[in-house]
């Protein structure tokens, strides 16, 4: 499994994918992990190379430390800039210059505050040994689903 | 009536910038400006910090080159020591620094400017980004990818990490090079190596067909300021610094970092937080000069690796003494690839770059120090002034984005001229406006702040400031 943790550390909650793999790092050595501040295409060789991937961001909304998880499905999305790829994107990237699309899924987590050095709120730092659950459940969950089935969204917290 | 065209914000550059283009009542450009709308201050930040801090805090300035701020820091702080570095500490900081310039120009090249070059200025607008790109030339974006990937490994095996590493330190580096580390960037080198040198192929046989591009982007003649080693070979970290005219002559020439800023001043416009840097022995605008690739190899008398001269004999065809046109910007930048490539490789092979001889201690003897390092977009200073106990108590960053202004003003109003007549305009009109700037790869995540993104609008403008016109990429 590689798991990608992504966004700014400098911007308060918006650090949460960096925060969620630093704290995987430490618990499950056997994980790839990546903690970056965007998603590049170089991102593309590991990810055609990986079984599973999962990537953690986090999202605005009005309720924060609140856990989403999303099965990516086959829509690019918009390619947006070169530093800032969104995972869809990425995942085309995969199947097209290196021929694999694996499973993927989006984790997210609903921030509070986004300002140019703010930490990470309560609330979202009390939310990440939820997120590492919710990495886990998909890891178990990835080998059941059938390749390329896309999981409806779900709104609640996941079943930890 | 008279109208200005407003380009908001420029895509495919490091942070967030608009251009306007002003029109008089025939149509006709009288004026074009580059405008960065984001203010950030980084140097305000630093003061109160211990200067032993500042490669680690100045690396944050930027994701795309914190290298090159971190061994400017350092090499400031070197001076704040007034100690000379062990050999080997050297050699390193210069191969992370190539690294470096490596997986930016690869990002430069094939994620930013390959869509014009690949699917042309007048492309589909959707499709002119590197998924476009993918999709039109897989191989030629999978080798891209594996480029940039190169320069990212080599920081994260000399560094600790790909992007901010914290590593270079007043003095020397924390930690030596490895033999598993110098063997795992040994073997990725002949595919990269390989890449540059085909890149470098399919551009020039595009050559011909951008020779328009060439005529128009920026072609003007100005000064031009780079790294050289004692003997006048390409360098970009620990050499001294050097400024030719647009005949090639060397005007200025072994310049300390002090002695290089003492002949620069900085001008301001009403209308941009982008500073303007001058040659000020020729005062404000005629003082304009260009850093970056095409600055180096103009001031460069050889590169001193056998390719990359090679590249440069054939290079300096274009001109006669330099190179004037900005839009071979990109092609400097495809020999440098190959010039930084044939150099790490060089320096790998040498066995004292495994010595654990990296680190020259001492404490604060002097109260400043002026850091340099050529930056993928070129000359970085970082100046800083210390109390007794090392503390910062001023800082001024001359960035190589902010020493490209004047030229990047001169060439959108160049291009503009070239391609909006009657006022008319399309998408691909604007985006070719765009590519001159995009063709200096400004930074301005260096120079202010870069956050999120936008679709670009288009306003025209009458005299009295209403907007009689609009074009949008979302429409």
């Amino acid at each position: 499994m590689l798991v990608i943790g992504y966004g700014s550390r400098l911007r308060g909650d918006d650090g949460v994918g960096w925060a969620a793999a630093e704290a995987l790092a430490h618990r499950r050595p056997d994980v790839t992990v990546e903690a970056t501040h965007a998603l590049t295409p170089e991102l593309a060789v590991e990810i055609a190379d990986a079984p599973l991937v999962v990537f953690v961001d986090a999202q605005y909304g009005d309720c924060p430390g609140h856990v989403h998880v999303d099965r990516l499905d086959d829509n690019p999305g918009a390619a947006s800039s070169p530093h800032g790829l969104s995972p869809a994107a990425l995942l085309e990237y995969s199947a097209r210059l290196f021929g694999r699309r694996p499973p993927a899924f989006l984790i997210t987590v609903e921030g509070d505050r986004f300002d140019v050095g703010a930490a990470l709120s309560a609330e979202v730092r009390h939310a990440i040994p939820e997120v590492l659950a919710a990495i886990e459940w998909v890891e178990r969950r990835s080998a059941r689903l059938p390749r390329g089935h896309a999981e409806a969204r779900r709104d609640r917290k996941h079943p930890a | 009536m008279a109208r200005t065209l407003i380009i908001d914000p420029v895509t495919r550059v490091e942070g967030h910038a608009k251009i306007t283009v002003h029109l008089d009542d025939r149509g006709d450009v009288v004026d074009a400006r580059f405008h960065v709308t984001e203010f950030r201050g980084f140097e305000a930040f630093c003061e109160g910090r211990h200067f032993q801090e500042m490669p680690t805090i100045t690396s944050r300035i930027c994701g795309i080159c914190p290298v090159s701020h971190m061994i400017a820091s350092a090499d400031a702080g070197d001076r704040i020591l007034a100690v000379d570095l062990p050999d080997a500490a050297l050699a390193l900081r210069r191969v992370i620094n190539l690294a470096q310039i490596v997986q930016s120009h690869a990002l430069s090249f094939f994620y930013l400017s390959s869509p014009d070059l690949l699917l042309g200025y007048d492309g589909d607008p959707a499709a002119r980004n590197i998924l476009g790109v993918a999709r039109a030339d897989p191989e030629f974006a999978r080798r891209g990818i594996r480029l940039r990937q190169f320069g990212q490994a080599a920081i994260e095996v000399l560094g600790g990490k790909r992007i901010h590493p914290t590593w270079a330190v007043p003095g020397g580096v924390n930690a030596p090079l490895t033999q598993e580390g110098r063997d795992r960037i040994l073997v990725a080198l002949p595919e990269a190596l390989q890449t540059a040198t085909d890149m470098l192929d399919w551009f020039k046989r595009r050559l011909d067909a951008h020779q328009p591009d060439a005529r128009a982007f920026g072609n003007m003649p100005t000064l031009f300021l780079g790294m050289v080693a004692p003997d006048g070979a390409l360098e970009h970290y620990g050499g001294r610094l050097r400024f030719v005219d647009a005949t090639g002559a060397i005007v200025a020439d072994q310049l300390t970092g002090e002695a290089a800023r003492a002949l620069i001043d900085e001008a301001t416009e009403s209308w941009t937080y982008l500073k303007y840097p001058y040659y000020k022995p020729l005062g404000y605008p005629g003082g304009m000069y260009r850093v970056g690739p095409l600055a180096r190899l103009n001031a460069a008398s050889t590169c001193g690796t056998p390719l990359a001269d090679a590249e440069l004999a054939e290079f300096r065809q274009l001109g006669r003494g330099a190179v004037l046109s900005s839009f071979h910007y990109h092609y400097a930048r495809l020999i440098e690839i190959v010039y930084g490539l044939e150099r790490i490789g060089r320096m790998l092979d040498d066995p004292r770059i495994l010595s654990t001889d990296v680190l020259a201690r001492a404490s604060r003897n002097r109260a400043e120090g002026i850091g340099v390092s050529e930056a993928p977009r070129g000359t970085l200073f970082h100046h800083y002034k210390v109390d007794a106990d090392g503390v910062i108590r001023w800082v001024d960053l001359l960035i190589a984005t902010g020493q490209n202004n004047l030229a990047m003003n001169r060439a959108i109003l160049q291009i503009a001229r070239q391609v909006v007549h009657d006022g008319a305009f399309t998408e691909g009109t604007l985006n070719r406006i765009e590519a001159g700037i995009r063709a200096f790869d400004p930074c301005l995540s260096c120079s202010t702040h870069a956050v999120g993104a936008m679709p670009l609008v288009v306003e025209l403008h009458d005299a009295d400031g209403r907007i009689v016109g609009r074009l949008s990429r979302d429409e």
